[in-house]
C-alpha cells in the first residue's frame, strides 16, 4: 500500500509501451494499455478498501527520501511526500477509473502514433494522481505543471480542427495562472519560515493550524494567487474560454479525461489550498465564490442553449455544472461542500459519458453539428437509451448520481451562515445571497431545456437518409458506456456510499474554518 | 392487516422489478413471448391493488399513521430518509393508481399490440407505476420531490414514446420543460422551507420534512417569519402543483401530451399523475392553510384554470383535446376547492375523476382504434350502431362528468357545498357556470362522435372484448362511487373518513345546491342537444356554421387557446433565444476576444522586436551609431538651453 507506487505505477506503463523493446503492433500495445490501467485502477481501489473515513488528516503518508535517509529537497523543507484524506482519495479512483474507460474508449478514435499516444496518457494518468495525492507544496505544483505537457500533445497531435491553436491556449492559459499559485505557495511557505524559522513545505502544516492566521491583506492576496490558477482550471467566466476550445478539438478519450479529471484538479485546489490553508481569507470572499458560481450555472446553461456544435454545448454545460461545485465551497458548511465535492464525482461521470456520446456519433457521421444530425434513435436504440440515461443524470434526475449533488450544493448555500458575520452589510447580504442562491436553481430549467432539446433533435423524429447505415453501438461501447451508467445508478441510489468516504473529512475542514 | 401495512413500499417496488425484468430480459434476449411481459406486469399491479385494500381496510381502524423511514443522505446539518407513510390519504391514493393501472394495463395488452415497441411500452407503464405508488407512499416533502420528478421522466418517455413522430418529441420535450419550472419553484420552496426550520427539525424530528410533523414544522415557520415569507414559501411549493396538475399559466403541456399513445392519456394524463398535484396539496395542507393569501391564490388558479381550459374544450375538433382540457378544467376545480378550503371535496373528486375520465379516454381510445388512428371528430358520428358497448360507457363518463346524478354530480355537489360553506360566492358562480360549459362541451363530443350519421372514410369495426371490459368494470365505479360514499346510503362518507380533525361540519343539507348544479348541468346538455344533434337543428333552423360565424372573434380565442401557447413561443423565440444568442456573442467575441487580443498584442510586441533580430551587424551598427547622433543631439540641445 505505497502511495508513491500508485503514482509510480503509470510511469513505468509509459516506459513499458514507449521503449524500443515493445511491439508497434497496434492491439497489442493497447491490449497492454488497458490491461496495465487496470492494474492502476484495481491497486486504487485496494486503498479504499483500507481506508479509514473517521480518521483525520493523512493516511497512507509516504515520504521517499534519499539513500542516507536525508529528504528529497533537504535545504528548502521540500519532501517527496504522498498522502491521501476522503476528498483526494475519492478523486483518486475516480482517476484511475476514468483513465481505464478512456483509454477503452480510445480504441475508434485514435489512429495513429499509438505508442507515443498511450505512453501520453499515462504520464498524464501519473501526474494527475500527483496533484491528488501530493502532500508537499512544491510537489503538488510540480505535478500540476507536468500535466500540461502530455496534454499539450494529446490535443495537438491526436486532435482535430485547430488543433494547435487549442493547445497553446489551454497551456499558456493554465501556465499563466500557476505562476500566480507558486507566488502564493511561496508567500506562505516564508511567511511561516519568517515566523517560526522553520522552512517546509509540508502540506500538513498549513492545513492543520486553527489558530495560525496570516496578515488578512496578506492572506487575501495569498487567496487570489491560488484561485487564479484554480478559477483557470476548473474554470470560472471569465476564464473559461480556453474550456470549449480545447475540448472541441481534442479527441474523444482525451474529452472525457478533460473534463471527467482535469477540471476537477481545479475544485481539489480550492479545498485543498483556498478552502484549508487559507480559511481567514475564505470567510471575507465566501460571497464572491457563491457569486461567480451563480454567474457560472446562468451564463453558461444560456449560452449552451444556442450552440450547435454538440462538444462545444457539452463543454459549456460542463462550465455550468462546475458553477455548482463553487456555490457549494461558498457555502462553507459541511452540506455544500459535500455537496460540491460529490458534484465533482458526479460530473466526472457524466461529462465523461456525453463526451463518449459525442464521440460514438462523431465516428459514425463526421459531423457534430446538430441540424445535421436527427432521429438516430431510430436506428440506434441503444446509444439512445444510453444517452438518455447519461442526459437525464447531466439534469439532475432523481436517484442518478448529479441530483444528491445538486441538492447538497444549493441546500448547502442556502442554509450558510457564513454570510451572517458581514455586519457591515447588514442583513441584505445573507439574503441576497439567499435570493442569488434561489437563481442558481434556475438551471435547473435551462439545464433541462438545453439538454433535453439536443437530445430531441439528435435522437427523435425521423431518421434523415444520409444516415440510413448508422448502427448500433458496437459491444466496446456498450461496456464503456454501461460502466459509467452502473456508477450513476448505483450512487444515484445509494449516495452514502461516496458521501460516507469524504464527509467526515468535510466536517473536518469545516470545523477549521 | 399489519403485515401488508409494514410492507406497503413493496406496492411500489414490484413494478420496479418487474420493470428491470422486462429492460434486461428484451436487451439480453432472454424471451419474445409478449405474455409474459403482460402477466409480470399485470400480476405486479393485481399484488399492488390487493394489499392496498387491505391497507384501506387497516386505516379504517387505525387512525395514526404508519410510518416508517431509511436513513438516504446525510451530510453536516442535514439529513435526508425515504420511507412510507400509510394514512387514509395513501391509502386511498393507492387503490385509485392500482385500480386504474391494472385495467388500464389489461386495455393496453390489446391497444397496444400491434406496436413494435410493446415490450417498451409495458416497461415504462411499470416504472411510472413504481414512482407514482413512490410518489404516494412518500414519508416525507424531499422523498416526494425525488418521485415527483421520477413521474415526470415517466411521463416523459410516454409522452415521447413515438418518437420518430416530431410532434410528439417535442411534446415530450415540452412536458419535461415545463413540469422542470414547476420543479424548480418547489424545490426553492422546499429548500426556503427548511432554512426557516432547521432548527425546528433538529430538536424535535429526525426525519426532515415529514409529513408526519408538517402541521408542527408549518407552524414554527409562521411564527418565526413574516407573513409575506410565508405566503412566498407556500407559493413555491405551489408552483410543483401548477405545473404537474396543469394549472394556469403552466397548463400548456398537457394537450399536447395527448401525443402520446391513448392508455398513456387515460392513466397518467387524465386519472393518476396529473392528479399528484392535488395530492401534494393535501399532503402539505398544513403550510397552506396557515396563509390566507396563499390559499386565496391557489383557488383563484384553480378557478381560472377551470374557467378557462372549459372555455377552449367548447371548440376543439381532436377528441382527444377536448378531453385534455376537459382535464384541466377539472383539475382546476379540484385546486379551487383546496384553496377554498373543502379539503375533502377536492379529494373526492379526485378520485370520481380518476374513474370516469380514465374510461372517457379508453372510450376515446377505442373510437380512435376503431377508426385507424382517426381523432378528429369531423371525420365521426353514429358510432353508437358500430360500437355500441363504447358509446354507452361513453354515455356514463359524460353524465358522469356532468354532474348529472353518477358520481361527479356527488363530488361536484360537495366542492359547490364547500365553496358556499367557505362563503366563496363569487367561486360558486364561477364553478357552476364551468359546470354547465362542462357539460355542454362533454355532450358536444358526445353527439358529434357517436350520434348523427357517420361522417368519415374508414370502416369503423368494433373494439374487441379486451378493450371493452376495462371499460366496463371502469363504468361502475363512474356510476356509483359518488353516492355509495355521500354517507347517505349507509356506507361511510368519504368526507368523513378523510377529514383529519375530528370536527364535526355541520352541513348545509339545503336541495337548493344540487337543484341549481342539476338545472345547469342540464341546460348544458340541453344547448349541446340543440347545436349538434341534426334532428334538432333541423327543427329549430339553427345553422351551426352561421352561428359560429357571428361569434366569430369569440370563437377564434377559444380555438387558439387564449393565444396562451403563442404567446410562450413568441417569448421564446424573441427573448430567451435572442438573449442567448447574445450571450453566446459576447463570450466568444468580447469574452475570448479580450484573450485573443492579449495574445496578439504580445505576438504584435514580438514582431516589432524580431525586426531588430536581424543578425546583420551593418545594421546593429547603423541603430547604434544612429541612437549615438540621437543622445548626442539630444544632449548639446539640453546643454545649450
Amino acid at each position: 500500500m505505497s502511495l508513491i507506487l500508485l503514482v509510480l505505477l503509470p510511469i513505468i506503463g509509459a516506459i513499458i509501451i514507449f521503449g524500443p523493446w515493445f511491439p508497434q503492433n497496434e492491439v497489442k500495445i493497447r491490449r497492454f494499455a488497458k490491461g496495465w490501467a487496470g492494474l492502476v485502477f484495481i491497486y486504487s481501489l485496494f486503498f479504499i478498501a483500507f481506508f479509514n473515513p473517521s480518521q483525520t488528516g493523512f493516511q497512507f503518508e509516504n515520504i521517499l527520501k534519499l539513500p542516507g535517509g536525508k529528504d528529497w529537497i533537504a535545504p528548502l523543507g521540500i519532501d517527496f511526500a504522498f498522502g491521501v484524506d476522503g476528498i483526494s482519495i475519492t478523486l483518486l479512483v475516480l482517476t484511475t477509473f476514468l483513465v481505464l474507460i478512456s483509454l477503452i474508449a480510445s480504441k475508434y478514435s485514435i489512429t495513429k502514433r499509438h505508442k507515443l499516444y498511450y505512453s501520453m496518457i499515462f504520464v498524464l494518468e501519473a501526474a494527475i494522481l500527483g496533484v491528488f495525492t501530493a502532500k508537499d507544496l512544491f510537489l503538488f505544483f510540480l505535478f500540476w505543471e507536468i500535466e500540461l505537457i502530455p496534454m499539450y500533445f494529446l490535443i495537438s497531435i491526436w486532435g482535430t480542427g485547430r488543433k494547435e491553436y487549442s493547445a497553446i491556449k489551454f497551456i499558456l492559459y493554465t501556465f499563466t495562472g500557476s505562476i500566480f499559485m507558486l507566488a502564493s505557495i511561496l508567500a506562505i511557505v516564508f511567511y511561516h519560515y519568517s515566523q517560526t524559522g522553520i522552512l517546509t513545505f509540508d502540506l500538513g502544516v498549513y492545513t492543520a493550524i486553527k489558530d495560525y492566521s496570516y496578515p488578512i491583506i496578506f492572506s487575501i492576496l495569498a487567496f487570489f494567487g491560488f484561485f487564479a490558477a484554480f478559477a483557470v482550471k476548473l474554470p470560472i467566466v471569465p476564464l473559461h474560454t480556453w474550456l470549449p476550445d480545447a475540448h472541441v478539438d481534442a479527441p474523444t478519450p482525451v474529452s472525457m479525461l478533460l473534463a471527467g479529471i482535469l477540471l476537477k484538479m481545479g475544485g481539489y485546489g480550492l479545498i485543498r489550498m483556498n478552502l484549508q490553508i487559507l480559511p481567514e481569507a475564505v470567510k471575507v470572499l465566501a460571497p464572491m465564490l457563491i457569486i461567480l458560481g451563480v454567474i457560472n450555472i446562468i451564463y453558461t446553461a444560456c449560452i449552451a442553449l444556442v450552440q450547435t456544435d454538440l462538444k462545444k454545448l457539452i463543454a459549456y454545460s460542463s462550465v455550468s455544472h462546475m458553477g455548482i461545485v463553487l456555490v457549494g465551497l461558498g457555502a462553507l458548511n459541511a452540506a455544500g461542500i459535500s455537496g460540491a465535492v460529490l458534484q465533482m464525482v458526479a460530473h466526472g461521470i457524466i461529462s465523461a459519458g456525453l463526451f463518449m456520446i459525442v464521440g460514438v456519433i462523431y465516428l459514425r457521421t463526421h459531423t457534430r453539428e446538430i441540424p445535421m444530425l436527427g432521429g438516430i434513435g431510430q436506428n440506434a436504440p441503444r446509444i439512445m437509451y444510453f444517452s438518455l440515461m447519461i442526459v437525464l443524470a447531466s439534469l439532475g434526475l432523481p436517484l442518478l448520481i448529479g441530483f444528491a449533488a445538486e441538492t447538497l450544493a444549493f441546500y448547502g448555500a442556502f442554509t450558510s451562515y457564513a454570510f451572517d458575520g458581514f455586519s457591515a452589510f447588514g442583513w441584505y447580504l445573507p439574503v441576497s445571497i439567499r435570493i442569488l442562491t434561489a437563481v442558481g436553481i434556475f438551471g435547473i430549467i435551462l439545464t433541462a431545456a438545453y439538454l433535453l432539446w439536443m437530445f430531441q433533435k439528435v435522437f427523435y423524429g425521423n431518421i434523415l437518409p444520409r444516415w440510413k447505415n448508422f448502427h448500433d453501438a458496437t459491444p466496446h461501447e456498450v461496456v464503456i458506456l454501461l460502466s459509467l451508467i452502473l456508477v450513476i445508478v448505483v450512487f444515484g441510489f445509494y449516495p452514502q456510499g461516496l458521501t460516507g468516504i469524504f464527509v467526515p473529512t468535510v466536517n473536518n475542514i469545516v470545523n477549521l474554518i | 392487516m399489519e403485515f401488508f401495512v409494514e410492507n406497503a413500499g413493496l406496492i411500489a417496488l414490484l413494478p420496479l422489478w418487474v420493470f428491470l425484468i422486462i429492460i434486461f430480459g428484451q436487451n439480453l434476449f432472454v424471451y419474445e413471448n409478449k405474455k409474459f411481459t403482460l402477466w409480470l406486469t399485470i400480476s405486479s399491479t393485481f399484488i399492488g391493488l390487493i394489499c392496498s385494500s387491505f391497507i384501506l381496510a387497516w386505516t379504517f381502524d387505525n387512525t395514526t399513521p404508519y410510518v416508517q423511514n431509511f436513513n438516504w443522505l446525510e451530510a453536516g446539518n442535514i439529513k435526508l430518509s425515504v420511507g412510507i407513510i400509510v394514512d387514509r390519504l395513501a391509502a386511498m391514493m393507492l387503490m385509485v393508481v392500482t385500480s386504474v393501472s391494472l385495467l388500464i394495463q389489461i386495455y393496453s395488452h390489446e391497444y397496444m399490440n400491434k406496436d413494435e415497441g410493446y415490450h417498451r411500452f409495458f416497461a415504462y407503464l411499470n416504472l411510472f407505476n413504481f414512482s407514482m405508488l413512490g410518489l404516494v407512499l412518500s414519508s416525507n416533502l424531499f422523498q416526494t420531490y425525488i418521485f415527483w420528478e421520477l413521474v415526470g421522466v415517466s411521463s416523459y418517455l410516454l409522452i415521447g414514446f413515438w418518437f420518430k413522430r416530431p410532434s410528439a418529441a417535442a411534446a415530450a420535450t415540452k412536458a419535461f420543460i415545463m413540469n422542470r419550472i414547476g420543479d424548480c419553484g418547489l424545490l426553492i420552496g422546499i429548500l426556503m422551507f427548511l432554512y426557516f426550520s432547521i432548527g425546528w427539525w433538529a430538536s424535535n424530528s429526525d426525519i426532515f420534512l415529514s409529513f408526519t410533523a408538517m402541521p408542527d414544522a408549518a407552524k414554527y415557520v409562521f411564527d418565526s417569519t413574516n407573513p409575506f415569507l410565508y405566503t412566498v414559501i407556500a407559493l413555491l411549493i405551489f408552483l410543483g402543483p401548477v405545473a404537474k396538475s396543469a394549472q394556469f399559466p403552466l397548463h400548456t403541456w398537457l394537450p399536447d401530451a395527448m401525443e402520446g399513445p391513448t392508455p398513456i392519456s387515460a392513466l397518467i394524463h387524465a386519472a393518476t399523475m396529473v392528479a399528484a398535484g392535488v395530492y401534494l396539496i393535501a399532503r402539505v395542507y398544513p403550510i397552506f392553510e396557515l396563509s390566507h393569501d396563499a390559499m386565496t391564490v391557489i383557488a383563484w388558479t384553480g378557478a381560472i384554470t377551470a374557467l378557462m381550459a372549459a372555455t377552449i374544450a367548447i371548440t376543439q375538433q381532436d377528441i382527444k383535446k377536448a378531453l385534455a382540457y376537459s382535464t384541466c378544467s377539472q383539475l382546476g376545480f379540484m385546486v379551487m376547492a383546496m384553496g377554498a378550503g373543502a379539503y375533502t371535496a377536492g379529494l373526492f373528486h379526485l378520485m370520481t375523476h380518476a374513474y370516469f375520465k380514465a374510461m372517457l379516454f379508453l372510450c376515446s381510445g377505442a373510437v380512435i382504434h376503431g377508426l385507424n388512428d382517426q381523432q378528429d371528430m369531423k371525420y365521426m358520428g353514429g358510432l353508437r350502431k358500430h360500437m355500441p358497448a363504447v358509446a354507452y360507457t361513453y354515455l356514463i363518463g359524460c353524465l358522469a362528468i356532468s354532474g348529472i346524478f353518477l358520481s361527479g354530480f356527488w363530488s361536484k355537489e360537495e366542492i359547490f357545498t364547500g365553496l358556499l360553506e367557505h362563503n366563496q360566492i363569487v367561486l360558486l358562480v364561477i364553478a357552476m357556470a364551468v359546470a354547465g360549459m362542462t357539460a355542454f362541451y362533454m355532450f358536444r363530443t358526445y353527439f358529434l362522435t357517436f350520434e348523427g350519421e357517420y361522417r368519415g372514410h374508414e370502416h369503423p369495426h368494433n373494439a374487441s372484448k379486451t378493450i371493452t371490459l376495462p371499460l366496463i368494470i371502469l363504468a361502475i365505479p363512474s356510476a356509483i362511487i359518488g353516492f355509495a360514499l355521500c354517507g347517505k346510503f349507509g356506507l361511510p362518507s368519504f368526507d368523513a373518513f378523510m377529514r383529519v380533525t375530528e370536527e364535526t361540519v355541520s352541513h348545509n343539507e339545503s336541495l337548493l345546491i344540487p337543484a341549481v348544479s342539476l338545472i345547469v348541468s342540464l341546460l348544458g346538455v340541453g344547448l349541446a342537444m340543440v347545436l349538434y344533434v341534426e334532428k334538432y337543428r333541423n327543427m329549430l333552423k339553427i345553422n351551426l356554421d352561421n352561428f359560429i360565424q357571428k361569434i366569430k372573434p369569440v370563437y377564434d380565442f377559444s380555438a387558439n387557446l387564449w393565444y396562451i401557447n403563442k404567446t410562450y413561443y413568441k417569448f421564446i423565440d424573441y427573448v430567451v433565444l435572442p438573449v442567448s444568442e447574445f450571450m453566446s456573442a459576447f463570450d466568444k467575441f468580447i469574452v475570448d476576444g479580450i484573450v485573443n487580443l492579449a495574445a496578439l498584442w504580445v505576438h504584435f510586441c514580438g514582431w516589432i522586436l524580431r525586426l531588430f533580430q536581424t543578425g546583420n551587424v551593418q545594421t546593429y551598427a547603423t541603430i547604434l551609431f544612429g541612437g549615438l547622433i540621437f543622445l548626442t543631439f539630444v544632449f548639446t540641445i539640453y546643454w545649450l538651453l
